[in-house]
């Protein structure tokens, strides 16, 4: 049974002077527990398809089935409460809360899931040790660089221990070494907890370690290879 | 942790709150101290125009105070005077018995306005003692007349020359007498001061012919809030026998001059809030806006919009309250201050305000409940801002909210 | 140029400029038509009292305010009456003999000024014979007709064509005792005014008081406002000898009250722009924040900060004036619209009689109001401009390039 079924999924964008195809009739299963890179040039539909998979967009065409239920059919609220207890986000342009602080930040998602205090303080304070921020748990935002906010960010989509994470260019400001530690620790969490991880990336670094590399060409799948069968 | 949020939002842009804050806080200033300032001046007025003449309530024959007729007198005896007085609240009556006549002294002859006073009971009301500015006040024995100081210098008459009144007197009867002047007394309204003539009650049921009898009898309550109390067992324990009429009745003048500046007051105020419930949504929806992005990772990461919205509802409330409270809180030492300090007024006001009998002086009211009712006003114009937000979240799209 | 970029500046966040803009039109209409309904009351207030009594200047013998003696009249009054007709930018004159009575009735007695016209003189100076609510205004050839107001009627209990008794000393000293026939109840919007002033006419007025042709007061009409100043001017110096006053000093609470809503609406003004100076300092510090980034790189690139200064200063005052501009023209035009339809106040109507006004209110602003407006406008601008602009001055180019 697989985890994530997308049927024939496209999203067209109307918006623009002329409509822009941004995904073209997708089918792809991603079972439990892959560790899935999406790769492709820029423009590609990456990130697109990933907002599609995580109900942040609605498709125009096909359906984003999440354990066989069409999430389509889900209630606004109900899309939501799914976003918050089953999937993590990293966004491309991390997107953290400007007025809390790293560790805020990761709590604030815990908070939002209805976890104790003393429970929250701990993960948040282990996970940033982990992303390699252990010294800068009380820094905001604005006073962290690039690649430091990344690793905030991919802490947060942790911290809610989701089914699945989508991860937009986690690594894209990363030095090799923090990339590395950061993908050591999603390989962990892979493991431990059978995390399944879709990943949008051009970082080779995360490539060779995917169990699966999907290529997307103009909105549609151009190769999908690995994946266990 | 929500909470925080809101207050960290808030100082996100220290100065862009401070200055909606102060907005705030500036309405409700104004606001107190210009109510303050209006309540303040319409009770002294009150109490003064009161003082001054008719009492809060007064007591009349049927029909006399649309003919002021000697006709429409009444006996009100000794019995029924110590019943009245014995009613709560009510702190002194005073009998009056008041008629228009001519009055003469050699060649010069007026008209003015007899009043039948008893000298202890009126001084203990409208301090006509205070006004003497030559002679005596007037006694209980069968002494002579007090006169408005214009009009005696019309009548070119001093202390000790006798006055003769000349008129009509109870049922048509020809009114006469000749009483020396006593004092001279001051009025600062120059129709009175041009035509007022005090004697004892017994002197002018005498000179009218009414023995025993009075045209009104002016009551005075401690507090103004007992009046409707009052005038509820007076009419009950005087019958259908004489009219009761309030000093509302008896000066419309007074009452309709405080409606319509009251309701000037209010329309400036209505406009003020227009203004500042412009600036505040303005600011409001700038924090909106500014914060699209943020609103839209928070519903992504699953966040409830109805989560979020108290969220910058409680940040509205914040400024709100900050404004209000320290407005309020502010206004208070303002206001106390004028209370103990009023303002006196100057220039071409003073005489206008001399008319109507009353002090060119601006009071202020301490009553509490204005503080608090322009504080709630302008806390709930300012909460109604927060609409704005809601309705921004309630419409968010997070994708294209991140991408903004 | 800079200003078009000022222009397009403003226009980038439609919503937060719109509000701004709307909050000034808002403030400023309700203001302006609150003022302007002020002014039309006042102004209706001051034409009540020159067309009902005082005219636009009057003319006594010197001392005649402070005593009116019946002997005090002007000397050589018919000659002078004659005279003033010819003197240019006079429209009507009329001579008034006046004498301080009462009148009374079976019922009551009141203090009454006995005033002595010519009709047809009269006519054309104050509007009496245009309030009758019954009768006519001396149109028949009984004997001794006099009109009364309906107030006094109403207290004297006395009806058209009924006899009343007026009793007033004549020039000798002598008391006189003369019955009139009512032959028309006129009605003002001022109740004491009808109360206490009775029309005869003076040829009636003068045999009763056997008495040579005598006149105590000449009330002048100008033929405009603009000119009063003028044959005030041309009257005072020709009749050195006599008090000359115009209706300001005759009525100075009038006058007063009247001036009074002008500044009244200023200070409304101030308030409103006071508060309106909060909203626009918000938004235009917001303005700056937004583009901190663009205002870094155009600093970094090697902008003056003058420049910088002047172009803030330049949007905050662009802003303020469209509000503003929208405000006075949306203001303008429903003042003009009402000025010519009339506000009908006959909801308040009694209460706007008390104060002796017409109750169809024409609200107008004077033209100076208009000019000096859009300058209280730049000059609010230029205040909130400072804080925004200050910001953008000392932006740091580098942290503003890096900012997120
Ligand atoms: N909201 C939008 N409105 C219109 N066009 C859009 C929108 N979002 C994305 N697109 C277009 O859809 C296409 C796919 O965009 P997407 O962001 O998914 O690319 P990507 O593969 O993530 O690129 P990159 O590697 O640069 O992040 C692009 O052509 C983009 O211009
Ligand atoms: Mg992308």
């Amino acid at each position: 049974m697989p985890l994530i079924e997308l049927k024939n999924l496209s999203k067209t964008y109307n918006t623009t002077a002329f409509p822009v195809q941004a995904v073209k009739n997708v089918n792809l299963q991603i079972k439990k527990q892959e560790f899935t890179a999406i790769v492709g040039p820029s423009g590609s539909g990456k990130t697109t398809l990933l907002n599609l998979i995580g109900g942040l967009d609605k498709p125009t065409g096909g359906s984003v089935f999440v354990e066989e239920r069409d999430i389509a059919t889900l209630k606004a609220n109900e899309l939501i409460d799914f976003r918050l207890h089953h999937i993590g986000f990293v966004f491309q342009a991390y997107n953290l809360i400007p007025v809390f602080t790293a560790k805020e930040n990761v709590e604030f998602i815990m908070l939002l899931q209805g976890i104790s205090k003393t429970i929250r303080d701990k993960k948040a304070v282990e996970l940033l040790n982990a992303v390699g921020l252990g010294e800068r748990i009380d820094s905001r935002p604005s006073q962290l660089s690039g690649g430091q906010q990344q690793r905030v960010a991919v802490a947060r989509a942790l911290a809610s221990r989701p089914n699945f994470v989508l991860a937009d260019e986690p690594t894209a400001n990363l030095d090799s070494h923090t990339a590395e530690s950061l993908l050591d620790l999603m390989e962990q969490l892979n493991k431990d907890y059978e995390m399944t991880f879709v990943f949008s990336t051009h970082d080779p670094r995360v490539i060779k370690r995917a169990h699966r590399v999907v290529t997307l060409e103009d909105g549609a799948i151009k190769f999908d290879v690995g994946g266990k069968n | 942790m929500y909470l925080s949020l809101s207050w960290r939002n808030l100082w996100r842009n220290k100065k862009r709150t401070i200055i909606a804050a102060t907005s705030v806080f500036l309405a409700v200033l104004v606001a107190v101290v210009m109510r303050s300032m209006q309540n303040g001046s319409y009770a002294y007025m009150i109490r003064s125009s009161v003082k001054f003449y008719t009492g809060y309530l007064q007591v009349q024959g049927k029909g006399y105070w649309e003919n002021r007729s000697l006709d429409r007198s009444i006996v009100i005896d000794e019995k029924q005077q110590k019943e009245i007085l014995q009613i709560p609240h009510i702190t002194s009556i005073v009998p009056r018995l008041e008629a228009f006549s001519l009055v003469s002294f050699e060649k010069v002859t007026k008209v003015a306005q007899i009043t039948g006073i008893d000298p202890e009971a009126e001084n203990n009301m409208t301090d006509l003692k205070k006004r003497l500015v030559q002679g005596n006040y007037l006694t209980d024995m069968p002494g002579g007349v007090l006169i408005a100081q214009g009009l005696a210098n019309m009548l070119k008459i001093g202390i000790g020359d006798s006055v003769v009144l000349y008129g009509q007197g109870y049922h048509g009867v020809i009114a006469a007498a000749r009483l020396p002047v006593a004092g001279i007394v001051k009025f600062p309204i120059a129709k009175m001061n041009n035509a007022m003539v005090f004697l004892t009650l017994t002197n002018a049921q005498n000179t009218f012919s009414a023995y025993g009898r009075i045209t009104s009898l002016a009551i005075m309550l401690d507090n103004i809030k007992n009046q409707a109390h009052v005038y509820n067992s007076l009419s009950s324990m005087l019958g259908g026998q004489y009219t009761l009429m309030t000093w509302q009745e008896m000066m419309p003048d007074l009452v309709q001059g405080i409606e319509l500046d009251n309701a000037s007051g209010l329309i400036m105020l209505i406009i003020l809030y227009i203004v500042i419930a412009f600036g505040i949504f303005g600011t409001v929806m700038m924090m909106t806006t500014e914060r699209a992005k943020e609103f839209g990772v928070l519903v992504s990461v699953g966040m409830q919009k109805t989560r979020l919205i108290w969220v910058t509802t409680l940040e509205t409330a914040f400024l709100a309250f900050l404004g209000a409270i320290s407005g309020a809180v502010f206004s208070l030492p303002v206001i106390t201050y004028f209370h103990y300090h009023p303002i006196p007024i100057t220039g071409n006001a003073a005489p206008v305000f001399e008319l109507l009998g009353v002090k060119p002086i601006f009071y202020f009211s301490t009553d509490p409940w204005l503080l608090i009712n322009q504080a709630i006003v302008v806390l709930l114009i300012a909460l109604a801002t927060a609409l704005y937000p809601i309705f921004f979240i309630k419409q968010l799209q997070p994708v294209q909210a991140m991408r903004s | 140029m800079i200003t078009s970029l000022a222009w397009k500046n403003i226009w980038r966040n439609k919503k937060r400029s719109l509000i701004i803009i709307l909050a000034t039109a808002l403030g400023l209409w309700g203001c302006l038509l609150a003022g302007a309904i002020w002014m039309g009351w006042g102004e209706s207030m001051v034409d009540t009292a020159i067309d009902r009594d005082l005219s636009n200047i009057q003319i006594h013998k010197k001392g005649y305010t402070q005593n009116k003696e019946a002997t005090n009249f002007i000397p050589d009054g018919f000659r002078i009456i004659k005279e003033t007709q010819s003197i240019a930018g006079v429209k009507a004159v009329s001579g008034r003999t006046l004498i301080d009575g009462m009148a009374s009735s079976p019922i009551s007695t009141f203090g009454v000024k006995i005033v002595g016209i010519v009709p047809a003189q009269a006519k054309k100076v104050t509007d009496i014979y245009n309030r009758l609510v019954e009768g006519n205004y001396f149109a028949g050839n009984g004997r001794n007709p006099i009109v009364i107001g309906k107030k006094l009627a109403d207290r004297l209990g006395l009806k058209l064509h009924s006899k009343i008794v007026l009793s007033f000393q004549g020039l000798d000293g002598s008391l006189n005792y003369a019955a009139l026939r009512i032959v028309g109840i006129y009605k003002t919007e001022s109740s004491l005014f009808d109360q206490s002033n009775v029309f005869m006419q003076q040829a009636d007025l003068l045999r009763l008081l056997n008495s040579k042709p005598i006149i105590h007061e000449i009330a002048i009409r100008t033929e405009s406002a603009r000119i009063m100043p003028q044959v005030y001017d041309a009257l005072k110096t020709k009749y050195a000898h006599l008090a000359v006053q115009t209706w300001k000093e005759l009525a100075p609470e009038v006058a007063f009250t009247s001036a009074a809503m002008e500044s009244f609406t200023y200070i409304f003004l101030g308030i409103i722009l006071f508060a309106l100076l909060f909203g626009i300092t918000n938004t235009m510090l917001m303005a700056v924040m937004e583009r901190i980034r663009e205002l870094g790189v155009l600093i970094a690139l090697g902008m003056k900060k003058g420049k910088v200064f002047a172009m803030i200063l330049l949007e905050t005052i662009l802003l303020s004036i469209t509000g503003g501009v929208a405000g006075i023209v949306i203001g303008g035009l429903s003042i003009a619209y009402f000025s010519h339809t009339g506000i009908d106040l006959s909801a308040l109507a009694s209460s706007m009689e008390t104060f002796g006004t017409s109750t169809l209110l024409h609200p107008f602003l004077p033209l100076d109001m208009y000019i000096a407006l859009p300058v209280m406008i730049v000059i609010t601008a230029t205040i909130s401009a400072v804080l925004p602009a200050w910001k953008a001055v000392h932006i740091q180019p580098s942290a503003a390039i890096r900012t997120y």
